[in-house]
C-alpha cells in the first residue's frame, strides 16, 4: 500500500529527489514570516504622552553643607504643592519642580489584536420592530447602522467596525474606547425631534409627551387646544452649538418646505400681550420635553435656537445627535462586551508568559524523549512559531484571547505530527533499515494518518469560525492556521533536517534517535 | 503485530470493562452532579442573559460577603462573588460579580440599578483612598482655574478639594483637543463630599465620568437566546462534517464509532463543568469543537494504523489486527496527550483569570478525547464488526460468516439506532458468537502471526 501522494512521496517523486529545493523552500517561508513580522513590527506602534511634575527635593541636613548637595527625584502626576504628597522627611527642603512631559512609545505584537487584548467596546444593537411588524425591515435596520456610524465617527477617523447581524441585530466593534456608557447612551437614544404645538399649556421639562399628540401633524389653523406636531427631526437641515444669554444653546437651521410650514404656523399663533392668550412650542427629543418656549412672533427664514438648561457636553451630545438624525427604529443593547485596555495588556502578558513556559516543557519533554530528533522537532517547532507570527500578520488575522490560547495549545499539538513521524521512525529501523531510508518511510507512512488527522480538526474549525463571534473567531483562526503551519514544520521542515542529518552521517549512532533506548512494544 | 495480547494488554477484548467504566463516568458522575449541590450546571450570561463586571483593586480588606452586601441593596440577584488574586503573591488583585438574569420586561430597570450599582462599586470598593473624579473635556473653554474657582466658590470649608490636570491627550486629526482633569476630595465624609461635587461639576461643565471596570459583559435575555441556537446548530453541523469526512475515508462503522467516542467526550466534558462548577457559555463551545478536533485527529491517527494492518495482512482477525494497532500507536497516543497538557497546564497556571476555566475546560476535554481514542472507539468499531459478522477476515470462512450477518442484521441495527446506550447490552446478547469467534482466533492468530512474518519479510 503506498499513500495516494505518489507524485510527491514516491520513489520518484519530488519529496524525494529535491532535498536542496525543499531545503530552500522552507529558508524560503521561514524568512518570508519572519521578515514581514519584523516590518510590521518596527513601522506599527502607538504614542502616547502624558505630563508629569519632577521634584527635586534636597536632603535633610545637606543645606549648609558644601559641595554638591545630595538630592532625590520624586515624580508625580499632580504638581506636589503639599508636603505629604511629596513624603518630605524633616528637614527636606524642594529645590525644584519641573513640568515634563513623557513620550511612550508601545509596540505589540506584529499581529493585530482583538478587543480582549486592546481594550475596547463590542455592543451588540437590537433593533425594535415597529407595532404590527414582526421583524424590523431591512432598509431599516441599515438606516440604524447609518445613523451610528454617523454618531459613533462624524469625522469619518476612527476606527470602527458596524455591521448588521442576522436580522434584528448590529454589531459594533470601537477599539480603544474606554467608556462603554458613553457608547451605550449615543447609541440607544433615538433622537427625535419633534416641535409640538401645545396650545396654551405650558409643558415642564421632562414631561412625557402622549403618543397620540405625536401621531398628529399640525394643521396651520390649529386651535389652541389642540395638541399636535409642527415639524420634526426630519425637515432639519443643521445644528450647531451656540450660546444664549450666556447658557450653552443649540441653535438650528430648518429645510425649505419646513422652513416655510413653521413660519406660516408661528406667524398665526403669536402670543398676545392684550388678550393674554399665549401660545406655547414645546420642544421634545423622544417624545421627552426638554424646553417650552412661548411663541412671541412669527420665526422666518427657518432658523432658531433651543434654549435649556443644558451642559456644554449636553449640547455637544445634542447636536451630534441632530445631525446624525433620529434612529428609524428603537433600539436597545443585546450585548455589551467591554474590557479596558490596562486588563487587556494584562491578559497579554500573561498568556505570553504561560506560551513560553508550554513551550519551555514541550521542548524539554521532545528532546528528552526523542534526543536528537527531538532537538530537529524543537527547531521545527520555533520555526513553525516564527511561521505562524508571519501567516497571521500577513493575512491580517486577529489575535484574541481564545486567540491566544488556541496558539499555546496548538504549539502542543503541533508536535505531535513530528510524534507520528519519529515513532513510525523508530519502528522503521527496528525493521533493520537504514537511518535514511527508515527516515524516508517513517514520513512516508505517517502522511495518511496526518493528513486525514488534521483534516477533521479543520472541519471543526470551520464551523467555529462560521457560528463565533469576536474573540472565538480568533481562536478559531489561529487554530486553523496553527493546523496548516504544523503540517507544514513537520512535513516540511522536520523531514528535510532530518534527511539531511541522515545523509551526512554514514555510520549514524542509533541511540541518538531512540532505538533501543526503549523496549518497543511488539520487539 | 506478531504478538498475542493477553491479560491487561488485550483492550479490544476487554472492551466490556471500558464500556462500564465509561458509563459509569458519563452517566454516573455527569448525571449525578446534576442532583447533588452544588446544584446542577453552572451557565454563564451568554446563555441566560445578565451581567459580568470585574474591577481591579489594590484593597486586601474584600470579601464576597462585603461585595455581596453592597450588591443586595441595589435590588440585583447575584451569583456567589469572586475575588481575583495574584497566583504568585495571592494579594488580591480586584472582583468578579456575575449577576443572574433578567426577565425580558425588566430589561430598562436591570439596566438603572446596574448604574447605581457601579456607582456604589466605584465608591466603596475599589482604589479610592481620597475619592477621585476623573472627568474629561472636549473643547479647550473648561480649563482647570475655572474648576478649581468653582468648586472653591462651592466647597469652600467644606471640604478640602484638588484639583490637577493629569494627561494632554495628542489631538488626532479631526477631533477637539480634549483634556482629563481629577478632583481628589478630602473629607469627613468623602464618599458624600465626592457624590456632591461630581453632580455639581457635572451639571456646570458637563464632561463625563470614565468607567473604573475592567471588564463588563452583558447580554439581554433576547441575545441569549440566540447564542444558545447558534452553538447547538454549531455542534450538530460540526458532528455531522466530521462523520461524513471519516465515512469517506474509512467506513461507516468506523465513523459511527468515532462519532460516539465523540460524544462520549462531550458528555464527559459537560459533566465536569458540572462537578467543577465551570460556568457554560458561548466559549463552552469552543471548548467542545476543540475536544472535538483532538479527539478524532486522535482516533483517526488509530484508525489509520488498523486501516493499514489489515490492508496489510488480510488474514489476520481483526481483533489481534487493532490490539498491535492500539499498541504500536500507544507511545504516540500518550506522548502527545503529554505535550498538549503541558501547554495547557501552563496557561492554567499562569494565564489570567478569564482565560483559566477556558482552558481547564479543554484540559479535561483532551483527557476523555485521548482515553476515548484508545478505549472507546477502537473497540466500538469492534463491537459494531462483530455485530455484522466481519471480524473473521479469512476467505475460508466468508460464506458461513455471510450467513450469519444476514441473521444479525436485524440486531446490528437496532444496537446502532442507539449505539451510546444500548452498545453493552447488545454486546451481552451476542456475546457467544463473538467469543466463540474469538476462541476460534486465537488458534488461528498463532498461524496467521507466522504466515504474515514470512510474508512481511517477502515485501520488503
Amino acid at each position: 500500500m503506498r499513500p495516494r501522494s505518489m507524485l510527491l512521496f514516491g520513489r520518484k517523486g519530488f519529496m524525494h529527489k529535491n532535498i536542496v529545493a525543499q531545503f530552500l523552500i522552507v529558508i524560503a517561508v521561514v524568512g518570508l514570516c519572519a521578515g514581514w513580522s519584523a516590518y510590521r513590527y518596527y513601522s506599527n506602534y502607538e504614542e502616547t504622552s502624558f505630563m508629569y511634575y519632577e521634584t527635586q527635593i534636597q536632603k535633610a541636613g545637606d543645606a549648609k553643607k558644601s559641595g554638591a548637595p545630595e538630592t532625590r527625584t520624586v515624580e508625580t502626576l499632580s504638581a506636589p504643592d503639599s508636603p505629604e504628597m511629596l513624603d518630605l522627611a524633616k528637614g527636606e527642603k524642594v529645590l525644584q519642580i519641573q513640568k515634563k512631559k513623557k513620550v511612550i512609545k508601545t509596540r505589540g505584537l506584529p499581529i493585530n489584536m482583538g478587543l480582549d487584548l486592546k481594550g475596547g467596546v463590542h455592543i451588540v444593537m437590537e433593533a425594535i420592530p415597529r407595532k404590527g411588524d414582526t421583524a424590523p425591515k431591512a432598509e431599516e435596520v441599515e438606516g440604524v447602522i447609518k445613523v451610528m456610524r454617523a454618531r459613533l465617527d462624524p469625522q469619518g477617523v476612527r476606527e470602527v467596525n458596524i455591521q448588521k447581524q442576522g436580522v434584528q441585530f448590529i454589531s459594533i466593534d470601537i477599539p480603544g474606547e474606554k467608556d462603554p456608557e458613553k457608547v451605550r447612551e449615543s447609541l440607544g437614544k433615538v433622537a427625535k425631534l419633534e416641535f409640538l404645538y401645545s396650545g396654551d399649556e405650558y409643558l415642564e421639562e421632562g414631561f412625557e409627551v402622549p403618543q397620540e399628540w405625536r401621531e398628529k401633524q399640525c394643521d396651520a389653523r390649529a386651535r389652541s387646544n389642540d395638541r399636535c406636531v409642527v415639524i420634526d427631526g426630519a425637515g432639519l437641515k443643521k445644528a450647531s452649538p451656540g450660546f444664549s444669554s450666556g447658557r450653552p444653546s443649540v441653535s438650528f437651521t430648518l429645510q425649505k418646505e419646513a422652513a416655510e410650514r413653521f413660519y406660516e404656523f408661528t406667524r398665526r399663533h403669536v402670543s398676545s400681550e392684550q388678550t393674554g392668550r399665549n401660545h406655547y412650542l414645546a420642544i421634545a427629543i423622544d417624545g421627552r420635553i426638554i424646553s417650552c418656549p412661548s411663541i412671541n412672533s412669527g420665526i422666518p427664514n427657518g432658523s432658531g435656537e433651543i434654549t435649556g438648561r443644558f451642559t456644554r457636553e449636553e449640547v455637544k451630545n445634542l447636536v451630534d445627535w441632530l445631525n446624525s438624525g433620529a434612529l428609524p427604529l428603537e433600539v436597545r443593547v443585546a450585548e455589551m462586551r467591554a474590557v479596558s485596555p490596562t486588563l487587556g495588556k494584562d491578559s497579554l502578558s500573561k498568556s505570553f508568559f504561560a506560551g513560553l513556559m508550554g513551550l519551555g516543557a514541550v521542548v524539554i519533554f521532545m528532546i528528552g524523549y526523542y534526543r536528537l530528533p527531538g532537538v530537529v522537532a524543537s527547531i521545527a517547532l520555533l520555526l513553525y512559531i516564527t511561521i505562524m507570527f508571519g501567516a497571521m500578520s500577513m493575512i491580517n488575522a486577529v489575535l484574541t484571547l481564545p486567540g491566544i490560547a488556541g496558539f499555546v495549545l496548538s504549539i502542543g499539538m503541533a508536535v505531535d505530527a513530528n510524534v507520528i513521524i519519529f515513532e513510525r521512525i523508530k519502528e522503521e529501523l527496528k525493521l533493520g533499515k537504514t537511518l535514511y531510508a527508515a527516515v524516508e518511510a517513517g514520513f512516508n507512512r505517517a502522511f495518511t494518518a496526518i493528513l486525514d488527522a488534521n483534516v477533521t480538526t479543520l472541519i471543526a474549525t470551520a464551523v467555529l469560525y462560521g457560528f463565533g463571534t469576536g474573540p472565538i473567531r480568533g481562536f478559531a483562526v489561529t487554530l486553523s492556521l496553527g493546523i496548516l503551519a504544523s503540517m507544514f514544520s513537520a512535513v516540511m521542515i522536520t523531514r528535510v533536517i532530518m534527511l539531511i542529518i541522515a545523509k551526512g552521517s554514514k555510520n549514524p549512532n542509533l541511540s541518538l534517535y531512540g532505538f533501543g533506548l526503549t523496549q518497543g512494544n511488539n520487539a | 503485530m506478531s504478538k498475542e495480547f493477553t491479560g491487561w494488554r488485550d483492550i479490544i477484548g476487554k472492551r466490556n470493562t471500558w464500556f462500564a467504566i465509561s458509563l459509569i463516568l458519563v452517566v454516573g458522575i455527569g448525571l449525578g452532579s446534576l442532583f447533588v449541590p452544588p446544584r446542577g450546571f453552572n451557565i454563564g450570561i451568554d446563555f441566560t442573559g445578565g451581567y459580568i463586571i470585574q474591577y481591579p483593586t489594590s484593597r486586601q480588606d474584600i470579601t464576597p460577603d462585603k461585595v455581596g452586601d453592597i450588591i443586595e441593596k441595589s435590588g440585583i440577584k447575584h451569583q456567589p462573588v469572586q475575588i481575583t488574586r495574584d497566583r504568585m503573591s495571592q494579594k488580591i488583585t480586584g472582583f468578579l460579580v456575575r449577576t443572574e438574569g433578567y426577565d425580558k420586561d425588566e430589561q430598562k430597570l436591570f439596566e438603572e440599578r446596574m448604574r447605581d450599582l457601579k456607582i456604589r462599586f466605584r465608591l466603596e470598593m475599589t482604589d479610592l483612598k481620597a475619592p477621585v473624579v476623573e472627568f474629561k473635556y472636549v473643547g479647550a473653554e473648561v480649563t482647570r482655574e475655572k474648576i478649581e474657582q468653582f468648586l472653591q466658590k462651592n466647597f469652600q470649608g467644606k471640604y478640602s478639594i484638588k484639583t490637577f490636570e493629569v494627561e494632554n491627550n495628542p489631538v488626532r486629526e479631526g477631533e477637539a483637543a480634549s483634556f482629563n482633569l481629577q478632583v481628589g476630595i478630602k473629607g469627613a465624609d468623602s464618599a458624600q463630599a465626592f457624590t456632591e461635587a461630581a453632580t455639581a461639576l457635572y451639571k456646570e461643565f458637563g464632561g463625563y465620568e470614565p468607567s473604573a471596570e475592567s471588564r463588563t459583559e452583558e447580554v439581554s435575555p433576547v441575545f441569549s437566546s440566540v447564542l444558545f441556537s447558534n452553538a447547538l446548530k454549531a455542534l450538530i453541523i460540526a458532528v455531522i462534517g466530521i462523520l461524513i469526512y471519516v465515512w469517506i475515508r474509512f467506513e461507516m462503522w468506523f465513523a459511527v464509532a468515532a462519532i460516539v467516542a465523540l460524544i462520549h467526550d462531550c458528555l464527559f466534558t459537560i459533566g465536569a463543568y458540572s462537578v467543577f462548577q465551570l460556568e457554560i457559555n458561548a466559549t463552552f463551545v469552543a471548548v467542545i469543537l476543540t475536544v472535538f478536533g483532538y479527539s478524532i485527529n486522535d482516533t483517526i491517527v488509530i484508525f489509520d494504523r488498523i486501516r493499514e494492518n489489515m490492508r496489510k495482512d488480510r488474514k489476520a482477525p481483526l481483533a489481534a489486527v487493532m490490539n498491535a494497532s492500539l499498541w504500536e500507536t500507544m507511545a504516540r497516543s500518550i506522548n502527545t496527550v503529554l505535550t498538549t497538557q503541558f501547554t495547557l497546564l501552563a496557561i492554567i497556571f499562569f494565564g489570567g483569570v478569564t482565560i483559566r476555566e477556558f482552558a481547564l475546560g479543554i484540559f479535561i476535554g483532551i483527557l476523555t478525547g485521548a482515553y476515548s481514542s484508545i478505549f472507546i472507539a477502537a473497540p466500538l468499531a469492534y463491537l459494531f464488526k462483530s455485530l455484522r459478522g466481519e471480524t473473521e477476515p479469512a476467505q475460508a470462512q466468508r460464506p458461513a460468516a455471510r450467513a450469519k450477518k444476514k441473521e444479525k442484521a436485524r440486531t446490528a441495527e437496532q444496537a446502532s439506532a442507539q449505539p451510546q446506550k444500548a452498545a453493552p447490552k447488545a454486546d451481552g446478547a451476542s456475546a457467544k458468537p463473538s467469543d466463540a469467534g474469538k476462541g476460534a482466533g486465537k488458534d488461528s492468530q498463532a498461524a496467521a502471526a507466522a504466515k504474515k512474518k514470512s510474508k512481511k519479510q517477502r515485501r520488503r
